[in-house]
């Protein structure tokens, strides 16, 4: 797109599913741009296609075979007429052939320049950039390693324990935590092994593991016209084997000068590569206000709301403008985050078996709402969820004036959501929400490690133990065609002789 | 009719019969109502309403209520009698299946029949949604059977590991 400062964008496809697809299709009609989904076998009644003003079916459910396939995309922006394409995050987002392919087809890639996501992509190679533009890095090989034991002679040098990265990764697919010379075989193959599946390409590097840093990260957005503007941090620290579970803004351990120093680090990591659109710099803070490059992910974040509702920001509309050819609306100075937000990821995985992935029919479903709620979903009663695609169905993000007040309002809303058919993450989210530990601000990215045991415990009060049995139990009775004490259908009937009478004899 | 309730290990008895609902013998004020056409069920008590959202499993209920999701086993007096008079519950001598939780692909085997192995001791990694799971052995023991190789796609259920467990 950078060759072309003034694009004409009036239809734009969504070359992803779920959540995100929902998130875009409405920020374009937000611009009165018409919204292009695809969708795979799988996704033929999934909410992203009832969302859009037209979808094209672009092949069987194994993302392999459509969402992931550039051709398949490229040709059904074509036929559908479209005359820009949004990746979304995963999938084709962080392919520069991807952004190449669609700049070469004559579509406007709303994103940044194949040249960031290359240069970005590549861990290695963007660790060398961020050293010579004066960027934190983390002490590491700096390279690919090509065995355990050039490794271990890197780990030597800047001591265990080590994380072992994949060279082309992201998302926490391929590291590898080590701590000696023992563990470094083992995690040598897997972490390479599980780069080849993820990314097609097994290189491995190795980086100092810090003591139980923090994850923050900085929102950053580059425009046209020369504005490369960071808007402020968000906290990740709440994470399970890297995958986040739950994201706040502003950080607890992030104050007004250290959040300039972070953002001015940042935008001269984007500056480095020549970015353009939505960006996230991540880094991880360790105690003293010390923070390092981890590294930069060229797309839209999934837990960009929580920025948007500190900052007052529509991020997916900024890139729409960028795209368009249009300046960022966003001051040039640095912004206040106003209040506290904080999302939880709705996911189907199931904290009380390991955080195994489930599948299942969803046969019902209550959204959360009401004030500084917002619900980012992909899911509706009657969807499938199946192996094909990443378990997220759904965030939770909530704003208060306060953290404090922000944290009652997510207890509120887990409160009300009701997912059911499939396992999730919710009763997770629920007890971190009660948690005094996460309540103090004062965690890091061992929150789980060190309080997750405890907060899956089984809690269940007498009364609770009580009223749900009674329920099971009078629930299975109805179901077996008796009907005591049951009411079949609506709401309580007046006159219940026995309850009152119950009533009358003071029981309970 | 008894029924015998059983939710985390802790089993509650309530009777039922015309209009009574006994909990261990106590009477209780309670009613169930119905929201039509969804799964929501109201448990209405003398100044307290509890919504559940409530789905059949095989062996009673799950129930769902303010972000928190309990399993409820749900016998009748009957069953349970029969139950204790064959001495069902725990007749399968300690023999463990690990079965897969959900589907995906076998990526590696980490065991071989005959191994002795610990509780917790991982048995198969399972790929599915993108992430390598390692599928763990419940009790220590001995590994009695592998039913699969890496690079079997197995569904949810499929008998992948048998351990029998140590007296």
């Amino acid at each position: 797109m950078a060759e072309c400062p003034s694009a004409i964008v009036k239809r734009v496809l969504i070359a992803n599913r779920g959540e995100i697809a929902c998130r875009i299709i409405r920020a374009c009609h937000e611009e009165d741009l018409e919204a292009v989904a695809v969708y795979s076998e799988a996704d033929r009644q999934s909410p992203h296609v009832h969302l859009a003003d037209t979808a094209v079916e672009i092949g069987p459910a194994p993302s392999k075979e459509s969402y992931l396939v550039a051709e398949k995309i490229i040709g059904a922006a074509r036929d559908a007429g479209a005359d820009a394409i949004h990746p979304g995050y995963g999938f084709l987002a962080e392919r520069a052939h991807f952004a190449q392919l669609v700049e070469q087809n004559g579509l406007t890639f709303i994103g940044p320049p194949a040249t960031a996501i290359r240069a970005m992509g590549e861990k290695t190679e963007a660790r060398r950039r961020m050293e010579a533009a004066g960027v934190p890095i983390i002490p590491g090989s700096g390279e690919a390693v090509a065995s355990a034991d050039d490794a271990h002679a890197v780990a030597q040098q800047v001591g265990y324990p080590i994380m072992l990265k994949a060279a082309a990764g992201g998302g926490g697919k391929g590291m590898r935590r080590v701590d000696g010379r023992s563990d470094l075989d083992s995690a040598f193959r897997a972490a390479t092994s599980e780069a080849t599946t993820a990314f097609g390409d097994g290189a491995v590097y190795v980086e100092k593991l810090l003591d139980r840093p923090r994850h923050v990260e900085i929102q950053i957005l580059a425009d046209r016209f020369g504005n490369t503007l960071h808007v402020g941090e968000r906290e990740c620290s709440v994470q399970r084997r890297h995958q986040k579970l739950i994201e706040e803004a502003p950080s607890p351990a992030v104050n007004v000068d250290l959040r300039l120093a972070m953002g001015e680090a940042a935008v001269r990591a984007a500056a480095a590569v020549g970015y353009l659109s939505a960006g996230t710099v991540e880094f991880l803070l360790a105690p003293g206000d010390v923070f390092y490059f981890l590294e930069m992910n060229t797309r839209l974040q999934v837990e960009h709301p929580v920025t948007e509702l500190v900052y007052g920001v529509d991020i997916v509309r900024e890139q729409l403008r960028i795209a368009a050819g249009e300046p960022t609306t966003l001051p040039g100075r640095p912004m206040r985050p106003r209040g506290h937000a904080i999302e939880c990821r709705i996911t189907s995985e199931d904290p009380f078996n390991k955080f195994l992935p489930a599948t299942g029919h969803i046969s019902f479903v209550r959204t959360p709402s009401g004030p500084g709620v917002r619900w980012d979903g992909g899911i509706e009663a009657g969807n499938d969820v199946g192996v094909y695609y990443d378990p997220l169905l759904a965030k939770v993000i909530a704003w208060g004036e306060t953290r404090d007040r922000a944290i009652r309002r997510m207890r509120r809303a887990l409160d009300e959501l009701v997912i059911v058919g499939v396992p999730t993450s919710q009763p997770f989210h629920r007890r971190v929400m009660d948690d005094a530990a996460f309540g103090s601000g004062d965690y890091d990215i061992g929150y789980l490690e060190t309080h997750g045991e405890r907060l899956l415990e089984t809690r269940l009060d007498d009364g609770a133990l009580e009223r749900a049995a009674v329920a099971a139990a009078l629930a299975e009775h109805e179901a077996r065609g008796a009907t005591c004490g049951v009411a079949r259908n609506g709401p309580a009937q007046d006159g219940s002789a026995w309850l009152r009478a119950a009533r009358l004899h003071g029981l309970r | 009719m008894r029924y015998s309730v059983t939710i985390a290990d802790r089993t509650v008895q309530v009777d039922l019969s015309g209009n009574r609902v006994l909990v261990e013998g106590r009477p209780v004020a309670a009613e169930l109502h119905t929201v039509p056409g969804t799964p929501l069920r109201q448990l209405a008590e003398p100044g307290h309403t509890t919504t559940f959202a409530m789905t059949r499993t095989a062996d009673g209920w799950r129930l769902l209520h303010r972000g928190e999701v309990w399993d409820a086993e749900v016998v009748d007096e009957r069953t349970r009698q029969l139950r204790e008079m064959t001495g069902g519950s725990s007749g399968t001598g300690g023999r463990h299946v690990v079965t897969a939780p959900m589907p995906g692909l076998v990526l590696r085997v980490e065991v071989e029949p005959g191994a002795e192995i610990e509780a917790g001791r991982g048995l198969v990694v399972l790929e599915a949604m993108k992430m390598e799971n390692e599928l763990t052995s419940p009790v220590a023991g001995a590994v009695t059977a592998v039913h699969v190789s890496p690079g079997d796609a197995v569904d949810k259920g499929t008998p992948l590991v048998e351990v029998s467990g140590e007296p």
